[in-house]
């Protein structure tokens, strides 16, 4: 390329073998750019987003030679991970901002195996403030990349195409670790988290676990926010124990099916049921539908392992999500001896949920199975009659042991019959099989 | 006290007065905020309006940056939150973004005076949209070009130059 300077841009410059000699640009224009003080020409550095950009300028002059050294943010955008590591080796920094690396390549590349976790420790050595790795090249073999600990890390950010198991650090906690979120990751999930202590916010899509490849365990004493999202393989169970995230419900398995024009979702949801700290417990059943994998279904079948606590409330959440719900099936599973559940539990609020109304106007079917007659359960079969405007069918399965005298089965009664239109089908359950007593 | 509008005088240092509104202009710069707090009190029962010494920015700059400032953040003028638009992705519009985009695009000198007077005021939001117009003009040149677009002469001696690009051919 034949530049104005009449020199060639090209690697290793020029031919000119004449020693110490400088040679003069023919610019008249004042170098205004230059002059600048050298933390403001970081600053316009640091925002090419860009290390390599960065260290390119500084073949520009003498002046801008080792500024790319100082950037407090390097961003890499590089297809090999080599690359990230001659860079790391040059920063002068003692820490840095941020350290951003993504890889990327539109073709393989050979025999890298080994070198994320190389770049994870080089990454480690810039003690980064925050931390993100994305690695969009698929692995050609499978190896262990080893996790060094990022003591003075408060956000790491993992995505690791391919879903390489990932070791832990032999020794150290993530100390600083406040923020965490995990992609396309193969990580012992609840070790991980044993060593961040101070971890508020976890952020996990697609992540699998070592060793329970169709669990997700999240215990942590100090979370506060959680999202989970798992697309690319079936989850059996989740277990979520954080008390500041104070769940009192917790979902057991989701799963999710076609049948004909239906999308059916199903849901196994029991009660997380730890005596104490649940006095001032805080209602969260709604962080765990926002994280549904499925937004929209059409059919919802719950599986409601209860305790004693009343489940209204959290069920008008769940009907709340869904206004386009056609049929309901509810199985509730209670002890035969009720243990009431302390007094203000979250579980009964909002305080005023027998009186709020949830828009289910395309709610045709629906089916309760397990009624033993309680109050809480009269109350919820009263919300669904008086909302559900399109009702056809009810069908309830009312536990044996209840006897016709019983005055939640007069309430039930006694409600029934307020409602002409719908056709309704009470069903007593037991050993004995079922029959169908009106 | 007045609930009026109060207004602040700014001189320029070839010594151009401009008027603006103390709260818009507090609300920008946290330089000027500093300096208005710092006269408020022997201010506080006197009419008379404040002129302020901008000693490092020069006329042409500063009517620059007051016309930007009265855009951002003049309450009035503006639509929808004045800070909305940081969060909003390169393909949302925001309303002021074809604003931005017509501010930074001046020559370089005039440009490098508003990453000094940005600097100078604490005006964050113009610092960051100044400093990325100038990164802008960086991305993507080769050297020369560099070179050529902000005349910068090039210093090194052959045999340094060999050096800087062997040090650093990870990122050629």
């Amino acid at each position: 390329m034949q530049l104005r300077s009449g020199r060639r841009l090209v690697y290793p410059p020029p031919e000119q073998q004449g020693g110490g000699h400088r040679r003069r640009s023919q610019q008249s224009l004042e170098d205004r750019i230059s002059s600048l003080p050298e933390d403001l020409l970081l600053e316009i550095l640091v925002r090419l987003r860009s290390v390599a950009e960065a260290a390119c300028a500084g073949a520009v002059s003498r002046g801008w030679r080792d500024l790319w050294t100082e950037l407090p943010e390097l961003t890499f955008w590089c297809a090999n991970p080599l690359t990230v590591v001659s860079a790391l080796a040059g920063i002068t920094r003692s820490s840095v901002d941020l350290l951003d690396i993504n890889l990327s390549s539109s073709w393989m590349e050979e025999d890298w195996g080994g070198d994320v976790s190389l770049l994870l420790l080089c990454a480690a050595l810039v003690l980064p403030e925050k931390l993100i790795v994305s690695v969009m090249i698929h692995p050609t073999i499978e190896y262990a990349v080893e996790l060094p600990c990022f003591e003075c890390t408060s956000y790491l950010g993992l995505e690791l195409m391919g879903s390489l198991p990932i070791t832990l650090p032999q020794s150290g906690e993530f100390t600083a670790l406040k923020n965490l979120h995990l992609q396309s990751c193969c990580i012992d999930l609840g070790a991980l988290l044993l060593l961040c202590p101070c971890l508020r916010i976890l952020n996990i899509l697609n992540v699998s676990d070592l060793k329970h490849a169709d669990t997700v365990i999240v215990h942590s004493p100090s979370l506060e926010e959680l999202s989970l999202e798992i697309t690319t393989h079936d989850i059996c169970r989740i277990d979520i124990a954080t008390p500041v995230l104070k769940e009192i419900w917790s979902l057991v398995s989701i799963k999710e099916r076609k049948l004909d024009e239906f999308h059916v979702v199903s849901l196994i949801i029991m009660s997380s049921d730890n005596s104490n700290g649940l006095l001032d417990a805080e209602w969260s059943i709604t962080q765990l539908i926002v994280h549904l994998p499925v937004t929209v279904f059409t059919v919802l079948e719950l599986d409601l392992d209860i305790e004693g606590h009343t489940f209204g409330p959290m069920m008008l959440c769940l009907l709340r999500t869904q206004p386009i719900m056609q049929r309901l099936k509810v199985d509730l599973r209670r002890d035969k001896v009720r243990v009431s559940c302390p007094v203000n539990c979250p579980c009964e609020h909002p305080i005023n949920w027998k009186s709020e109304d949830v828009s289910l106007s395309n709610l045709e079917v629906v089916e309760i199975h397990g009624l033993q007659g309680e109050d809480d359960e009269v109350d919820f079969l009263k919300i669904i009659l008086r909302c559900a405007t399109g009702l056809r069918r009810l069908t309830m399965t009312i536990s044996d042991d209840i006897s016709p005298s019983n005055n939640g089965y007069d309430k039930i009664r006694s409600i029934i019959k307020e409602y002409p239109d719908v056709e309704f089908h009470i069903i007593a359950s037991g050993l004995r099989g079922f029959f169908i007593l009106e | 006290m007045a609930s009026e509008k109060k207004v602040v005088f700014l001189r320029s240092s070839d010594g151009e007065a401009f008027e603006v509104s103390e709260e818009v202009i507090s609300a920008a710069s946290v330089t000027i905020k500093g300096m208005i707090d710092e006269e408020s009190p022997s201010r506080a029962d006197t009419a008379a309006t404040t002129t302020l010494a901008i000693p490092n920015v020069t006329a042409a700059t500063l009517s620059r940056v007051l016309h930007y400032v009265n855009k951002h953040f003049d309450a009035a003028a503006v639509v929808g939150r004045p800070d909305d638009y940081i969060f909003c992705a390169p393909g949302d519009e925001h309303p002021l973004a074809r604003f931005d985009d017509d501010f930074v695009d001046v020559d370089n000198d005039t440009l490098i005076d508003l990453v000094h007077a940005a600097e100078y005021l604490h005006i964050k939001k113009l610092f960051d949209l100044t400093c990325k117009a100038v990164a802008d003009k960086l991305k993507g040149r080769t050297i020369d070009q560099i070179r050529e677009t902000f005349g910068i002469v090039n210093d090194y001696t052959v045999e340094e130059e060999v050096e800087v690009y062997r040090e650093n051919s990870w990122a050629f």
